[in-house]
């Protein structure tokens, strides 16, 4: 059993492979991401962007400065991967990272917010004390010792990453019904002998109850020394079956490479110690020892930092109503592939004098993924509502030859979802002004209710 | 060590379930593929159709040299009505705008309206106009032979004006062009690729097909009744939306492209015999009441079709309450097609990775 003490001290050799593997993830992500043109797509292209609550003041660079911080998110990785002017780089890393996650919530994904998170304690890690060029250039001195909670930290952010969305998963939807599973499967009924068991009700029953098992126990079977091996060789397998079934991009590899960090610090060692032997490194002049007492402030910080993990998660225990429905409290969970969701939002601008309706084109003003996304998800509607309110509010409309001021008008939206394989139902009534809704993170009582 | 045991029987089981499968009543389900339903969609539906549009064209282009010739109003009444049977045909297959009609761009180049009257008439007095210019979208195609052709006093303004033939004949080459380019690529090899292309991500046939149905509904919702009757301008008619203001054949366009929907829907191919269509997909997820809500929305939206005249602008004046009730009654039937039988597919529309949120 590796349940060493909170303040072990072990070998550095896990934080070095982390940090390697981070630095080439992070590389390769970026770079996929600007080879598929997504930057264009997502970060210069819309017209509007759909900023988080208490965020919305983070804004996009002007047209082609889009580029910029993945330039920055590039050369950041490539300073993790090195090991040189690592803390600076990792920050550069950090604060590019997740800026772009914050512009728009459209592309919201649980994985990139792990990465955000990941890159952000990589900051306060001393992982390039060892096989990195600031030892090599003896900007920094070398370690090979650390105090185990170093190591302890990224585990447990791994380990709330299984966890959380193993508990997600205890859900009748997915549990009783295989949904999303099921429809999401269909996808590959037509591949020869494969495809006929893809295409059953059983074998989806089976995929979510084999993955609701694995994310949730998981993390057990990889701190336990024995059992180790076996739970590697199944996160190498759901892993690589789930990159193969849905489109998911790079995340079954980043799963893959980091959960390394379960492995025991000799495991570590001894790859840290090829590495060197290949690069002709010889490790010596150890740092004195007082260097090892942890840092007090980093532990207590990352004791705050643990609570916040644990507890965002489990906000929407304070809302009502259904949480797939409401999605009140559902980003920043965990909650992966849990639903699939399928929406029509239809807007009006309603002008009080005339009586009359405007009814929108929201192609007009969103991308094709900004509209799907906003369907579904109440707090896009809303913000598009509000959107609508300003790009209308006092406008002078000409229809043909005839003029028409709009002074004060209000927002309808009639909007139907379909939720894991249900058949479609109200969400919200065309009667309901939304300009006067309050964006906050208040319940939305004016959501119709969910009819399971 | 016991949870571990669990976990390996799990996976056993997994991969062991596949050897000892039984028959079931969902056998009959799972029979149900998609190829099989993109074959028969290209072969029966979008090729015959495509066919038709090529003769079509290659018709009315016979019937315009022969106008030339005679100039006469029997040769432009012959004109006339090949024009309409060619526009009927286009928007049997205006659907498709995926693979080779997406490379050309048909769907813009042969439909887009209102047409531009003044361009026509000042592209066709310069010399040297390039058609295939973006900015010239809205004086080609079939709106534009449109206006040319049934235009107040149409026979004369042709008659003695050379430069107005010769647009025309540049028209029609570029139509004829685009649309045997189309029908080729799908003959030689467009369709036998769409018919294997049956994932859900967003480049796959499948996508395709059923994000350009969507597209295509809205399109006929919107464009051919919504926008002209006023359901984005405050209630207030906006006529110079409406499609077909010379031939002043509306609404039969519009009913023609809702029964190329519907047949395509149900799997109606050029034989009017019902095969493999998205109701049988539907039925085989055993979601059928979609399939009885999308066949209901479209008989109800052609019933009321069939009791309107063929132009639009008539009706507005005539029966702008039938207008409204019909632009309903298409609005509910969207619900069903983007939410319900979208969602039951699972196909992408972009190609972002996700999470599954």
């Amino acid at each position: 059993m590796s349940f060493y003490k909170i303040s072990d001290k072990i070998s550095i050799a896990p934080l070095v492979i982390f940090r390697l593997l981070f630095g080439v993830l992070a590389f390769f992500g970026t770079l996929r991401f600007l080879l598929k043109g997504w930057v264009s797509e997502l970060y210069i292209q819309p017209k509007l962007y759909f900023g988080f609550y208490g965020f919305e003041w983070v804004k996009p660079l002007e047209g082609n400065w889009m580029y910029l911080p993945f330039i920055l998110m590039l050369i950041g990785a490539l300073g993790i991967l090195l090991g040189w002017f690592y803390k600076t780089s990792a920050t550069v890393f950090f604060v590019a990272f997740t800026y772009i996650e914050l512009l728009d919530k459209t592309n919201y994904l649980n994985h990139y917010y792990f990465f955000s998170l990941v890159a952000f304690i990589l900051i306060w890690l001393p992982a390039n004390a060892r096989f990195s060029l600031d030892v090599h250039f003896k900007r920094i001195k070398i370690r090979e010792i650390i105090p185990s909670y170093y190591v302890k930290i990224l585990q447990f952010q791994l380990a709330c990453v299984y966890v959380f969305a193993g508990i997600a998963k205890l859900n009748s939807d997915w549990l009783f019904s295989a949904e999303p599973l099921f429809t999401w499967l269909q996808s590959h009924r037509d591949m020869p002998v494969l495809g006929t068991i893809f295409s059953q009700k059983w074998t989806a029953f089976a995929f979510s109850w084999f993955g609701c098992v694995y994310d949730l126990f998981i993390v057990f079977f990889l701190l336990n020394k024995r059992t180790r091996p076996y739970a590697y060789f199944f996160v190498i397998a759901f892993h690589l079956m789930t990159g193969w079934l849905f489109p998911i991009g790079v995340f079954p590899y980043v799963m893959i490479c980091l959960t390394l960090i379960f492995f025991s610090s000799e495991f570590h060692e001894k790859i840290v110690t090829r590495l060197e032997s290949w690069f002709k490194i010889k490790s010596s002049e150890t740092d004195s020892i007082a260097n090892l007492r942890p840092n007090k402030n980093l532990y207590f910080a990352s004791i705050l930092f643990i609570f916040i993990q644990i507890i965002i998660p489990m906000r929407h225990l304070a809302y009502p109503g259904d949480l797939f429905w409401n999605e009140e409290g559902f980003r920043f969970s965990w909650r992966v592939m849990l639903m699939h969701k399928e929406g029509l939002a239809t807007f009006y601008i309603h002008d009080k004098k005339t009586n009359g309706d405007i009814e929108i084109d929201n192609n007009k003003y969103l991308t094709k993924r900004q509209e799907e996304q906003m369907s579904t998800q109440p707090d896009m509607i809303l913000q598009f509502a509000h959107f609508l309110k300003f790009e209308f509010q006092d406008t002078t409309m000409k229809f043909g030859e005839k003029k028409y001021r709009i002074q004060n008008p209000s927002i309808h939206a009639d909007v139907y979802v379909a939720l894991n394989g249900r058949p479609s139902q109200k969400m919200i009534d065309k009667s309901i002004d939304l300009s006067k809704k309050e964006y906050n993170l208040q319940h939305r009582a004016w959501l119709e209710p969910f009819k399971p | 060590m016991k949870i571990l045991s669990l976990l390996i029987l799990l996976t056993l089981l997994l991969f062991g379930f596949s050897c000892k499968k039984k028959k079931t009543n969902e056998e009959e389900a799972v029979n149900f593929k998609k190829g099989e339903m993109l074959v028969h969609t290209a072969n029966k539906i979008v090729l015959p159709g495509l066919l038709n549009l090529k003769n079509s064209v290659n018709e009315l282009n016979s019937s315009w040299n022969q106008f030339k010739t005679n100039q006469d109003d029997v040769s432009l009444l012959e004109v006339q009505s090949k024009w309409e049977s060619a526009v009927l045909k286009f928007h049997r297959v205006k659907i498709y705008e995926f693979g080779p009609s997406a490379t050309v761009g048909l769907r813009a180049a042969l439909g887009t309206f209102p047409t531009d009257t003044a361009k026509i008439i000042s592209n066709s007095t310069s010399s040297g106009t390039n058609l295939a210019l973006s900015t010239n979208v809205d004086a080609i195609g079939f709106p534009a032979l449109e206006f040319i052709f049934f235009r107040n006093n149409a026979k004369n303004q042709l008659i003695g004006n050379a430069q107005m033939q010769t647009y025309v004949d540049d028209i029609l080459a570029k139509m004829s062009g685009e649309v045997n380019s189309v029908y080729s690529s799908w003959n030689i090899g467009y369709a036998a690729s769409f018919g294997t292309s049956t994932g859900t991500e967003s480049t796959s046939g499948f996508s395709f097909l059923i994000n350009e149905f969507n597209k295509e509904y809205e399109l006929a919702k919107n464009a051919k009744l919504g926008i002209p009757i006023g359901k984005q301008s405050l209630g207030i008619a906006q006529i110079e939306y409406v499609e077909s203001p010379y031939a002043k054949i509306s609404l039969k366009i519009l009913k023609e492209n809702v029964l190329a929907l519907r047949d395509l829907f149900r799997g109606k191919g050029n034989n009017g015999v019902e095969n493999l269509g998205f109701d049988d997909y539907l039925n085989a997820l055993e979601k059928s009441t979609i399939v009885t809500n999308i066949n209901n929305g479209f008989d109800g939206i052609i019933a009321d079709l069939n009791n309107l005249n063929d132009d639009l602008i008539i009706e507005i004046q005539n029966s702008p309450a039938q207008l409204d009730a019909l632009y309903t009654k298409m609005q509910n039937l969207v619900v069903h097609i983007k939410t319900d039988m979208t969602s039951a597919f699972g196909v992408l529309i972009t190609y972002q990775d996700n999470d599954g949120d």
